[in-house]
Order: structure tokens, then sequence, then C-alpha cells
């Protein structure tokens, strides 16, 4: 697989495009600090955002109280849950483990 | 040749993580939002979106990687979770992406203090991803190397 064209021109223009992205966040970085109009245009493109996109629906959601409870009551769940996936993922691992010594 | 689905899950997760970097950055701040030309509501549209799609592909990766492990144990090379230093790297990057980014999209009125420590975590560690992803191509480019 690794020979064959398809892979190489995926390989290739995946690397690309991050190698682009990457130059361009430190081009950014490093670059001089945004100007006056720049700022203006970026608080404009995000109050856009806010009027078009997701942004301002999950704002608006935000204001439905039973929503907020529902969303804050599944908030007790996730500590539990994720302590419990990360025991049993140990559990599993020493089983394993102890299964390949025994043998 | 068979092509197995930790394969398609590994292309699958690029392409994303690819749409989500570069409208995440644009999101970042006035210093970044030139690398989407401003098109802020575009670039929100496709972050959110396919950040949902992310969690899919984790949740995913995560049981895949549970199946082989208690299972029979084939390998998985192309999976972003597992044992390997930068598969586990990932998954703990890619945990704090997610639970940041859910923060941020749950909380933005509630509290400032939590909203404003969500994406110090999310901005970081997207830096941190991106900079982990340039050197993982450069380690694995001895795979196409004829």
């Amino acid at each position: 697989m690794y020979n064959k064209k398809w892979f190489k021109l995926l390989v290739w223009s995946s690397s690309v495009f991050f190698f682009f992205l990457s130059g361009c966040v430190l081009i950014a970085s490093l670059g001089p600090s945004p100007n006056e109009g720049q700022v203006h245009q970026w608080m404009a493109a995000m109050m856009g955002a806010m009027e078009k996109s997701l942004m301002g629906f999950s704002m608006q959601l935000e204001e439905d109280s039973q929503l907020a409870y529902i969303i804050y009551s599944s908030g007790h769940l996730i500590l539990p849950t994720a302590i419990g996936g990360f025991l049993t993922g140990l559990l599993v691992r020493s089983l394993k483990t102890y299964g390949k010594k025994t043998k | 040749m068979r092509i197995n689905l930790d394969f398609y899950i590994h292309w699958i997760w690029t392409a994303t993580f690819g749409v989500l970097a570069i409208t995440g950055f644009a999101l970042m701040g006035a210093r970044y939002g030139w690398i989407m030309n401003y098109a802020l509501p575009l670039a929100d549209y496709l972050h959110r979106t396919l950040a949902a799609l992310f969690v899919v592909l984790l949740t995913l990766s995560l049981l895949l990687e549970a199946f082989r492990l208690t299972g029979e144990n084939k390998p998985a090379v192309w999976l972003m979770v597992g044992t390997k230093p930068y598969q586990v790297f990932t998954l703990i990057t890619t945990l704090l992406l997610v639970l940041s980014g859910i923060f941020i999209w749950v909380c933005m009125e509630w509290s400032a203090a939590g909203m404003a420590f969500s994406m110090m975590v999310h901005e970081i560690v997207s830096f941190l991803a991106l900079g982990s992803l340039i050197w993982h191509i450069y380690q694995k480019a001895h795979a196409i190397k004829t």
C-alpha cells in the first residue's frame, strides 16, 4: 500500500496542508500585532458569527432553563463515569498481563 | 490489499482535525483571523459541526482499541489511540480539546472564569497538537520513501 500512487498523494497533500497551516500560525504568532482595522474586522466577523451561526444558537439555548438543568445534571454523571472507565481499563489491562504471565 | 477500519479512522480523523485546526485558529483572535480571510460565521459553523464528528471518531477509536485489547489483540497500526507514547499523547490532547470545547460551547453565558480557563486550555493544547503533528509527519516519512 505504501508504494501506491493514491496513498503517496494522500500523504503528501495532508502533509503540505499541515505544513502550510503551521507556517501561517508561526507567521501570525511571531509577526506584528494586528492593527486597529484588523481587530475591528475580526470583531465584526465574530458578531456576524453570533448572528448567523451556531454560536448565537447555542447562546439562546443557554436561556432555556429546562435544558440548562439537564446539562447541569448530566455533568454530575461525567466524573464518576470517567473514573469508572479509567479503573475498568486498568483492571482489563492487569487481567491481560496476569493472563500472559500464567500461560 | 486489505484496508482495515483503523486506516479509515486515521485519515478521516486527519481531515477532520485539519479543518478543525484551520477554523479554530481563525476563531482564536484577530492575530489569526486572516488565515480564513475573517470568514468567521463559516469558520464557527464548520468548527462546531466537525467537533461533533471528532467526538464520534474519538468514541469509535476508543471502542476499537478496547475490543482489540480484550479480544484477539490484532495489531492496529493506524489507530490514533493506543499504548504507544504518541498514541497516549494524542488521546490526552484529544480529551482535553473535547472537554474544554464542550465547556466553551455550553457555558458561554454561565461562567466567565470557567470559559476563560477552557479557552486557555483549548488554545494551548491546539498549539501542542499542531506541533506534535509536524513531528509525527517527519517521524513517519520514511514509510513512503522509495
